[in-house]
């Protein structure tokens, strides 16, 4: 279970907003992004609710076969 | 992450803006590369839509366009898909396709979609069909389609209508009915000799899909082999025959009925 081998670089952490650059949860996953950006409010994000998200250069391996979509490591999330 | 953006502690209400996002697809056909740019809205008790510009290339083929689709409160979704440019050189070859297709109910259990799609210069295992329109519709498994061909350089045009009960399993029943008519066979469809046909035949036939899908390769081979029962009839209208060498000229009008058992 997880992401073995997963880096990032957290650029900034505000009150309101964090973004993290250079997203690789491993080569077995194959799953990466340049940036993330996520909005949020202090008093919603510790309940669980971010407010909004700005996904940059995406790169998802997934699955397609007759049962249908294979989420791969993401069917962990 | 379910439909509305929920992990198991984290949920996203509000926007998410994908820029440059590629997805890997790996299917039977072969490895699909999908690049899309969307937004997202995800909302609490109003539902969420998507606006995607997608552009799918696979080694063979290639199709891109815009989905718009819309998940409300009560899990009813709406998702249209226009297909702005796509092209094949696969085993259905095509220069060109664009349509729209529309999907709609009950998410994830019940969905109906339909559509219709222009193609040209379709090619399938070497015929040139010329123009094909199709319009379809797909409930659960089963689907109904109506393709109309103009095939290009055979002088043959075509109309059929195919109905299935289940999309996937090949030993389902599928039904075919139509027309064609010719104003003399050319190209391919050139009969041996000097035979010159002109005239309209009708036909309903049924069998498993898979049985249909082989039956004109095991006729040209003598070797007609089912796995079922394929039945149906030809109905056959002022079809004129004309063999010069053989000094036949004749018109034949009449229907028979077809069966190949097993």
């Amino acid at each position: 279970m997880g992401f073995h081998g997963a880096t990032l670089d957290v650029k900034s952490v505000g009150f309101a907003r964090a973004v993290i650059n250079n997203i690789d949860l491993g080569s077995n996953s194959n799953i990466r992004t340049k940036s993330v950006t996520i909005d949020y409010a202090l008093e919603r994000v510790f309940g669980g609710t971010i407010d909004g998200l700005v996904v940059d250069a995406l790169e998802v391996p997934i699955g397609l076969n007759i049962s249908g979509v294979d989420l791969g490591p993401l069917s962990v999330l | 992450m379910n439909d509305e953006g929920e992990g198991k502690g984290l949920q996203v209400r509000g926007p998410i803006k994908i820029n440059e996002g590629l997805l890997r697809i790996a299917s039977p056909m072969g490895e699909v590369v999908a690049a899309i740019d969307g937004d997202l809205l995800l909302t609490d008790g109003l539902g969420s839509q998507a606006h995607i510009v997608f552009a799918l290339q696979h080694p063979k083929a290639r199709i891109s366009g815009r989905l718009r689709g819309i998940l409300d409160a009560s899990d009813q979704l709406q998702l249209t898909l226009d297909i702005q440019d796509a092209a094949s050189e696969a085993e259905i070859q095509f220069a060109e396709m664009a349509g729209a297709i529309n999907i709609n109910g009950h998410f994830p259990a019940a969905l109906n979609g339909g559509g219709s799609l222009s193609l040209k210069d379709v090619i399938i295992e070497g015929v040139n069909f010329g123009h094909v329109d199709l319009v379809g519709d797909i409930k659960g498994r089963a689907a109904e389609a109506e393709f109309l061909l103009g095939c290009a350089g055979t002088g043959l045009s075509l109309q059929v209508r195919a109905e299935t009960d289940d999309l996937i399993d090949p030993t389902s029943l599928l039904r075919l009915m139509g027309e064609m008519a010719t104003d003399g066979l050319k190209g391919p469809f050139k009969l041996p000799g000097n035979i010159d046909l002109v005239g309209a035949v009708a036909f309903d036939i049924k069998g498993a899909r898979e049985d249909l899908q082989v039956l004109t390769g095991r006729m040209q081979s003598g070797a007609v082999r089912t796995t079922g029962d394929v039945s149906g009839w030809i109905d056959v209208s002022q079809l004129g025959i004309n063999l010069p060498e053989q000094e036949v000229d004749a018109t034949i009008n009449g229907k028979a009925s077809l069966l190949i058992d097993q």
